[in-house]
């Protein structure tokens, strides 16, 4: 009879025990991975998209505290481009608004002469004409969400724009953004001559050295702003880190009640088996074997609880995600990295919670134990 | 040289209130059958706790095999390789099997094909080859006395001790799981220490000791 044996014994010794323990294991599991998800697929999803118009800079405010709270003045632009290196400048501006009075989309601004429009991969229709100020371009899945087409009007802000184009973005933030000429939404926001940051792009061909000297080049012209990458951009926007930290905070809380679940669940089990443990000593079992078979039964609670969790965490993400107002916002984000993190964080945190009632075990006196039978 | 051998043991208990054992003195000698018998509550059961580290003196001193013992994971190290216990209320693990309830006794890493080998010679040797599969509800007082015997002896012990083996079980059961211990224990080789109020049970046994109030009061070959 070999250890896991009887530990597997042990769990299906007392199902409903079992299972509740390993259900609340897995609903932490997948507390934890489905706000660690969401919040690292905002990240990406707003990495991705400021890296899809193939822009190489990304010139903003320093630690900004949303990705719409940037403001920089728009006659930056020209001396952003003056730098050795530089190809193309695009200001762009942000907000987020209400759409038919139902979902929120994420409005854009861009110059009419930006490059970014030139990069612009079109479905269906045109980019908005020079004289039309009420014209939009929607991102496929933000179209296909209101069920709008080319021809359709979308109303933002008690204010009706005409769809002229459908774009595809493989990202997930251009997917759901709604396009506009910047000075149509700097009047519409009433934020003339402003920006929310400036997208760059360089000079072909690149090599590490060069981008390095432009870097520094867009650093002194941008003066009082800083130059990113369009990963550095996403991380230093202070919402996403705090709300990264919520998350952490959140997932940590989880993980605590489930270290708290186990170490219950197997206390109580020790507390039930003094009898048996005491037989195991008897039979000359080392203080070792007796504490492996209860953080055994521990961690093959937590690994049930964590692999049930991780289909669990996917579906709570989806759900988050399917909401209205999260719409364009969150979606269901794992890769092997974060799988793989919260396995072994909830494993482990698992372990930890066996390590106490295992210990308590290896204590009892094997005389007394004999005689509670 | 003793086996195992107790010298001025005391043992008390509720900080000395209850004073189970008054130093004694006993060597247990190699291949010696022993039988300690006594009135209720005279120290039989703290002597044969004592003899395997189940539980320890409050003074004096036990050795085994002539080296003083007194941690804890000694006695478990000891327990493991050289000492079978055979319980008055058999001590069996319910959820688990009869063959499997010799298993767990196995100290040393063996492959699962010879665990299982070596636990059904010995159920075959207790005869109860048939009831392997078997979990101890569903075993007689008499089957389970005998599957304990048998994992008494999964580890091949030098040492076999058994507080009053056949207490719990009736007369011709106990006769027959009495002649079977004694069987198997000198068949091996080992030596045993056997507690019982049984006289025709002590009379099985090569040497008698007798303790009242925590004392031996008498010691017959």
């Amino acid at each position: 009879m070999r250890k896991f044996q009887l530990a597997i014994h042990h769990i299906v010794g007392r199902p409903l025990r079992s299972a509740l323990t390993v259900l609340g294991i897995s609903i932490a599991c997948a507390g934890s991975l489905a706000v660690t998800g969401l919040i690292q697929g905002v990240q990406d999803s707003l990495q991705q998209g400021m890296e899809e118009p193939g822009a190489d800079f990304v010139v903003g405010e320093r630690a900004s505290f949303s990705l719409v709270g940037g403001s920089l003045p728009e006659d930056l632009g020209p001396k952003l481009m003056a730098v050795p290196g530089v190809e193309q400048v695009s200001g762009v501006l942000f907000n987020v608004e209400t759409v038919d009075s139902s979902g929120n989309v994420v409005v854009s601004g861009w110059p009419r002469e930006s490059f970014l429009w030139k990069s612009l991969d079109l479905a269906e229709g045109r980019i908005p004409g020079p004289d039309e100020n009420r014209s939009i371009v929607l991102g496929q899945s933000i179209a296909a969400a209101l069920k709008k087409t080319v021809g359709d009007e979308i109303d933002i802000r008690f204010t009706k724009f005409r769809i002229v184009g459908i774009a595809q973005f493989t990202s997930y933030l251009n997917q759901n953004i709604a396009l506009v000429p910047l000075e149509v939404l700097q009047e519409f926001l009433n934020r003339q001559g402003s920006v929310t940051f400036f997208q760059i792009r360089l000079q072909r061909p690149l090599d590490t050295e060069r981008i390095a000297a432009i870097r520094m080049g867009l650093t002194a012209a941008a003066g009082n702003y800083a130059v990113f990458d369009s990963g550095e951009f996403t991380s230093d926007i202070r919402l996403i880190r705090v709300i990264r930290a919520i998350a952490d905070t959140i997932s940590a809380i989880m993980l605590g009640l489930a270290l708290v679940l186990v170490a219950t669940t197997l206390l109580m089990a020790v507390n039930e088996r003094t009898y048996e443990i005491g037989v195991l000593a008897a039979l000359g079992w080392s203080d070792f074997g007796i504490l492996s078979l209860i953080v055994l039964e521990g961690i093959l609670m937590t690994a049930i609880g964590a692999l049930l969790g991780l289909g669990l965490g996917l579906v709570v993400m989806q759900i988050a995600a399917d909401t209205d107002m999260a719409a364009g916002y969150l979606r269901p984000y794992t890769n092997a990295g974060l799988v793989l993190r919260t396995v072994l964080l909830t494993i482990a945190i698992g372990t930890l919670g066996a390590l106490y009632p295992a210990w308590r075990a290896t204590r009892l006196d094997p005389a007394e134990a004999l005689r509670r039978q | 040289m003793a086996l195992v051998e107790l010298n001025q043991v005391r043992r008390e208990f509720d900080g000395g209130r209850i004073v189970a054992l008054h130093g004694i003195s006993l060597a247990i000698e190699e291949g010696e059958t022993l039988a300690i018998v006594g009135p209720s509550g005279s120290g039989k059961s703290t002597l044969l706790n004592l003899l395997c580290g189940l539980d320890h003196p409050t003074s004096g001193e036990v050795k085994f095999e002539g080296r003083p013992v007194t941690g804890r994971l000694d006695w478990r190290r000891i327990r493991a390789r050289h000492v079978g216990i055979v319980f008055q209320s058999f001590c069996l693990l319910p959820e688990l099997t009869a063959r499997e309830n010799i298993e767990v006794a196995i100290s040393t890493n063996l492959k699962d094909s010879e665990r299982r080998a070596r636990s059904l010679e010995l159920l075959q040797a207790v005869g109860l080859a048939e009831r392997a599969d078997n979990k101890p509800p569903r075993l007689s007082g008499g089957e389970r006395q005998r599957v304990a015997i048998a994992r008494a002896l999964i580890n091949r012990p030098r040492l076999v001790l058994a507080d009053e083996p056949t207490g719990n079980l009736d007369q011709s059961t106990g006769r027959h799981v009495l002649d079977l211990l004694m069987d198997v224990v000198r068949s091996r080789g080992a030596t045993l220490a056997m507690i019982t109020h049984e006289p025709s049970v002590a009379a099985c046994c090569g040497r008698r000791i007798k303790i009242v109030d925590g004392r031996i009061v008498s010691d017959h070959a």
